[in-house]
């Protein structure tokens, strides 16, 4: 699910990014100590092989078929930095050579797909331990789940609501292709196993404190996923317009958003024009300097 | 997700590889100008639609002067940026149901008209200048070594992946559940191993594990005019295209 340009409100965008991008410079220091420097063309020939095997189809009942998606693979064979690293540099290129995403809503889709994705398909095994199947299974269809399922709350964040019945159907398709991404995950794991299991990432079950934790965190944003999802599409409105007023309280920053219904005259358009403009900026540096200073921590 | 082959993205690169006054811009400027329009067309939200009209020529006309003086194929560039229309048309016609047809609309425009801005960005400058241009904005040196990484062997283990596919089918293979995971594996392990195999030879050639930039940068009067027409043009779409009645 790639968010393109055009469809995230820029409190969104920024929000996404400011949030993203610092964590993805802080996963590049930690890794960079840890791989070796010949992981650098395994990184990058891993990168090249999730785009080739997404071309081989695995066959589903009634002549539908569906392929990897592969977050969750790269965390499991590679191990969570790698494969943070791995989708950051996937993405890129799908938003800026294939089109498939956009250049702005990059933060967004790194966030959904490289941060928070490749963490719901680590923390299971990481609480679990490599050799469950059952972990590997939930990490795996987390990774899809929740990765989509934040990008259609980034979306109604935006103010781009659906009517409910397409929502209901949205989770539907969500969930197939999550379970979907679960089995040829599972599937390909074993048969890599049975390859060179040297391949794949062991990890030993964690701490008991740390499974509570875990079932603990997914029981409470299950059920605010529910009473959010039961309220449909009120809920969404609701937060959308919040989304607005928050943006009106901002409207320095990211003015268009906040005048949405009422049409302002020339002098003032460009001040808040000039206004949004400065706001992007001033986020941007603000992510260079948190990167430059989590760099800066990590090195010394 | 992909068809059946990469060869749209090698028709991008011969484009990125021409010449003209546009090729030959610095890539710092193109990177610029091309976030600074993006996030142009993030601000607008037009309200009527004259306003939507407005944004539509702002940028179309624009688009096309540059595709003409960068002497790549106009159309081509459009049918790229058409690509994400698939996706975005389902979002917009359900959207139109909640926010009206303009709003609909309106999201569709600004989708296409920001593939178009990064089309013809991408078109005009070489992936090598690109990634440059990042590394000198500060972008972490090691992603945008992985990012060259794939960009380079994306082709080969592509290719691989299609002379497996082709061989099972020749085999007359019964292609069920367990045989494509097989295949997976195995160009997994495949991938795996050339990548053994990329290492040592980069390291007979004296590789250092430090991503270099080959090109230089020169920053003229053209990159500051292009930086300042593309400010003024990002300025004034959400401007004009606000305030519409």
């Amino acid at each position: 699910m790639h968010i393109p340009d055009g469809f995230l409100s820029p409190p969104a965008l920024a929000g996404c990014a400011a949030l993203s991008l610092p964590s993805i410079a802080w996963v590049v220091r930690r890794t960079e100590k840890q791989i070796q420097e010949s992981q650098v063309p395994l990184l990058g020939v891993m990168g090249a092989f999730v785009f080739a095997a997404q071309m081989i189809n695995f066959p589903v009942a009634a002549g539908a078929s569906g392929h990897l998606l592969g977050s969750a693979l790269l965390t499991y064979t590679l191990g969570p930095g790698a494969a943070v690293i791995v989708m950051t540099a996937i993405l890129g290129l799908q938003a800026l050579i294939f089109q498939d995403g956009g250049v702005l809503a990059l933060g967004a889709n790194l966030l959904n797909m490289a941060v928070i994705g490749v963490a719901a398909a680590w923390l299971p095994v990481r609480a679990w331990g490599s050799q469950s199947r059952a972990a590997l299974f939930a990490g795996s269809f987390l990774s899809v789940f929740v990765a989509a399922g934040l990008a259609i709350f980034e979306l109604a964040v935006s103010g781009v609501s659906l009517p409910k019945q397409a929502l209901l159907v949205a989770v539907a398709v969500f969930a197939m292709t999550a379970i979907l991404e679960a089995l040829i995950t599972l599937a390909v794991l074993k048969a890599i196993g049975r390859l060179n299991p040297a391949w794949l990432q062991t990890r030993p079950a964690g701490s008991l404190q740390l499974r509570a934790a875990l079932l603990g965190t997914a029981v409470v944003l299950a059920g605010v996923g529910f009473t959010f999802a039961s309220n449909l599409p009120d809920g969404l409105e609701h937060l959308s317009q919040t989304a607005g007023f928050d943006a009106r309280a901002m409207i320095l920053f990211f003015s268009p958003m906040a005048d949405y219904e009422a049409p302002f005259a020339g002098g003032e358009g460009i001040k808040k024009a000039v206004a949004g403009l400065a706001g992007l900026s001033i986020t941007y540096a603000v992510c260079l300097l948190l990167g430059r200073w989590i760099s800066r921590l990590r090195s010394t | 997700m992909f068809p059946g082959s990469f060869a749209p993205q090698v028709r991008l690169e011969d484009w990125s590889r021409q010449n003209s006054p546009i090729h030959s811009l610095d890539a710092r400027a193109k990177v610029v100008c091309c976030l600074v329009l993006l996030i142009g067309l993030a601000l607008s939200r037009p309200v009527a639609w004259t306003g939507l009209c407005i944004l539509v020529t702002a940028i179309l006309l624009p688009a096309i002067a540059v595709c003409r003086s960068a002497r790549i194929p106009t159309l081509g560039v459009f049918q790229r940026a058409f690509w994400v229309l698939p996706f975005v048309i389902v979002f917009s016609i359900l959207s139109a149901f909640n926010i009206g047809i303009l709003g609909g609309l309106t999201l569709l425009t600004k989708c296409v008209l920001s593939a178009l801005i990064v089309v013809i960005t991408i078109a005009t400058t070489r992936l090598e200048y690109l990634l440059a241009a990042l590394q000198w904005m500060r972008a972490p040196g090691l992603v945008l070594s992985v990012v060259l990484f794939v960009y380079r062997y994306l082709f080969v283990i592509g290719d691989e992946a299609r002379r497996m596919t082709l061989a099972a089918a020749a085999r007359g293979s019964d292609r069920s559940f367990q045989v494509a995971a097989g295949s997976v594996a195995v160009l997994f392990g495949r991938s795996y191993q050339r990548a053994e195999t990329i290492h040592r030879a980069m390291i007979a050639r004296g590789f250092s594990a430090q991503f270099t930039v080959l090109p230089g940068f020169q920053f003229t009067l053209r990159d500051a005019l292009a930086i300042g027409a593309a400010t003024i043009v990002a300025g004034l779409i959400p401007v004009l295209v606000n305030s519409g009645r």
